[in-house]
């Protein structure tokens, strides 16, 4: 990266991040095809040719801004899978999720329109896949907990795995979507997932 | 949709044809690029038409963002809710679910503008008073399918509220998360119908 007549070192890191906070907020915003490298490179008080010097493309930007997002959420998350019943790790997922929105709203803004991006320009299905094996992880994690604690004994660990998807993801993209959270949602979706759980 | 017969305007028959036409183009072009980035120009390129007579059956792109959502769920939610119309709660999920995958598949066009438009709703504000049947629809979808559930005792003792909101994260997490990959919804389908089946 260090050609003649750039920053080197530091200043080049802290350039690059500034340049991925800017453009992951403008992608937020107006979404991929509406999205203006000249805007991004003004809000960082840059030229949008050393935004090139950079990243190539726009297409290149936007694949690592979701790097660097998605490692950022997913890392932040993982934690909570260190639970002794799914309803407790589901809880704690939730929490930490919440917290994040709260703390990093661009990164919850950029992540909810990635499966819609990826569709629309297959040159992202590759970040798509990328997304399932965060996912994937973290799910099959939980699953294997209520298997192994016996919260779950009527689904495989596959149909578990996907019935946790769609709560935590349904959970997440409800609450951001609406740009607040329904009082107590967390809490009282777990809390009917046990009732459904225990009842029989 | 009837137009005045004032001169030079268009007989109602064209006028039908010329607004299904900018329909459907708009349609394409959300469902592509997103609100932001199209262009009434370009959809009225796409129609064949000049962008005054876009102008004319549509004065902003928050009207005829409007329009296209109408004319989308029109289509897309009746056969959604004629499930409802199933003897327990398990049924009608199973069934909607079935049929909206079929949906998704069949209107896949129609599929991309619905699923694009939470984000858009939360990116420009100002579209939601333009779309206030989706959160209507939702609402009635949900409550009717837990009232179906609590006449077949498939679900007691909680509160609807509560029973609305979780039937509604889950399906809609499926949604998001699922609609386009089989493999994933079938799946989560099985699970939650075996969930209800138990009770």
């Amino acid at each position: 990266m260090a050609k003649r007549g750039r920053p080197a070192g530091a200043d080049s890191e802290q350039t690059k991040r500034k340049i991925l906070d800017a453009a992951r907020l403008e992608f937020a915003a107006n979404g991929y095809d509406g999205a203006s490298v000249t805007s991004i490179a003004s809000n960082v008080g840059i030229a949008p040719s050393a935004i090139y010097h950079y990243f190539q493309s726009k297409e290149k930007l936007y694949t690592e801004v979701f790097k660097q997002t998605s490692s950022a959420i997913w890392d932040s998350v993982t934690p909570a899978e260190e639970a002794e019943t799914l309803l407790q790790a589901m809880t704690n997922l939730l929490d930490n999720s919440r917290q994040i929105s709260t703390d990093l709203p661009s990164h919850s803004d950029f992540l909810a329109s990635l499966p819609i991006e990826a569709r629309m320009h297959p040159e992202f299905s590759d970040l798509l896949q990328q997304r399932a094996d965060h996912q994937d992880r973290t799910f099959r994690k939980l699953a294997s907990i209520g298997i192994k604690s016996g919260e779950i004994d009527f689904l495989s660990e596959d149909e578990a795995t996907e019935l946790i998807r769609s709560i935590v993801m349904g959970w997440f993209f409800e609450r951001h979507f609406r740009q607040e959270e329904i009082p107590k949602s967390a809490e009282s979706i777990i809390a009917i997932f046990e009732h459904l759980l225990n009842t029989r | 949709m009837v137009e005045s017969r004032s001169s030079g305007r268009p007989l109602a028959t064209e006028s039908v044809v010329a607004r299904t036409t900018f329909i459907n183009a708009a349609r394409a072009c959300f469902a592509k690029s997103g609100y932001t980035a199209t262009a009434m120009t370009a959809v009225a390129q796409k129609a064949g038409y000049t962008p005054t007579a876009l102008r004319h059956y549509f004065e902003s792109k928050a009207d005829l963002y409007a329009a296209v959502f109408a004319a989308t769920s029109n289509e897309i939610y009746p056969q959604i809710v004629q499930h409802l119309d199933s003897p327990t709660m398990a049924d009608a999920i199973e069934g909607s679910m079935s049929r909206m995958l079929e949906i998704s598949k069949e209107f896949s066009e129609y599929i991309d503008f619905l699923y694009r438009t939470p984000s858009e709703l939360h990116r420009h504000p100002e579209l939601r008073e333009k779309v206030e049947i989706r959160e209507s629809f939702q609402e009635f979808f949900y409550s009717s399918l837990v009232s179906l559930g609590r006449k077949t005792g498939e679900l007691n003792h909680i509160t609807d509220e509560l029973q609305i909101m979780f039937f509604r994260t889950v399906m809609q997490g499926w949604v998001y998360e699922g609609i386009f990959s089989r493999d994933i919804t079938l799946t989560t389908q099985i699970a939650l119908v075996k969930l209800l089946r138990r009770l």
